[in-house]
């Protein structure tokens, strides 16, 4: 099925992606947090997270990556990564 | 209580991934990309052009993958009918993660996407793509029922 409904345009241009990528918490520090990934990540490596819990918790945090290592979940390649907590950023208005 | 201690911690990373400009519609756009990406993964576009941006929410209908090119993954992007908040611009990585979270949690599994310069979620006049496959998923986790960390335990 065709679900284009527009006409498309060819151009050049320079794109950003930002995604969010699930990661499943193991262990969970106020200096450090060790999760389990489905992309590896570089060592020094800066990004934020979102942190939720039930409630409505919401907290973003920067991280940094420390660590990396391949690791295999219910058969599956999967990725271990631990983070140095950098800061938790105030939360905005929406 | 600290954000440590909150029962019930989940975590999602912003990673940010450059690509190219193939083609551009009202309704979305294609962009070729050195990594790969889940049909559904959920996120935010942003758009150099010669002459003009663009910054939407999309998602990611479908992947081509082209073995043996510098940029081996066609991704199919559908842009979301939700609005970034207005202070979202020149500083915009920073204050990213609560919108896109926020915006990903209204989109849900099944938002609807109508024709038109004036994209809402509702569906006047029959004129509706039926957006993302059926297991597509927030952020393309695959099986939010089940943690990987309940496999580590």
């Amino acid at each position: 099925m065709d679900r284009r409904q527009h006409g498309r345009y060819v151009l050049e241009g320079q794109v950003q992606l930002q995604v969010l990528r699930d990661v499943d918490i193991v262990r969970a520090s106020a200096r450090e947090l060790t999760v389990i990934s489905r992309s590896r990540a570089a060592s020094g490596l800066e990004m934020r997270m979102r942190i939720t819990a039930a409630g409505g918790r919401q907290a973003t945090l920067r991280v940094r990556t420390t660590r990396s290592q391949p690791q295999l979940v219910g058969g599956q390649l999967r990725y271990r990564l631990w983070m140095q907590v950098l800061a938790q950023e105030p939360e905005t208005q929406q | 209580m600290s954000w440590w201690s909150w029962p019930g911690l989940r975590g999602a990373v912003l990673e940010q991934i450059p690509g190219r400009l193939v083609d551009i519609g009202a309704g979305g756009c294609s962009v070729e990309t050195a990594s790969r990406l889940g049909a559904g993964t959920f996120g935010f576009v942003e758009i150099e052009g010669a002459d003009a941006s663009l910054a939407e929410v999309a998602r990611v209908c479908s992947i081509t993958e082209r073995p043996g090119t510098a940029s081996p993954f066609l991704v199919r992007l559908e842009f979301l009918p939700i609005a970034l908040p207005a202070h979202v611009n020149a500083d915009r990585a920073p204050r990213l993660v609560a919108p896109l979270a926020a915006a990903g949690e209204k989109a849900g599994r099944s938002l609807t996407l109508v024709g038109g310069s004036e994209r809402t979620a509702s569906a006047p006049g029959g004129q509706v793509a039926q957006n993302g496959p059926k297991d597509a998923d927030f952020s393309a986790s695959g099986d939010q029922g089940h943690s990987l960390a309940d496999d580590l335990k």
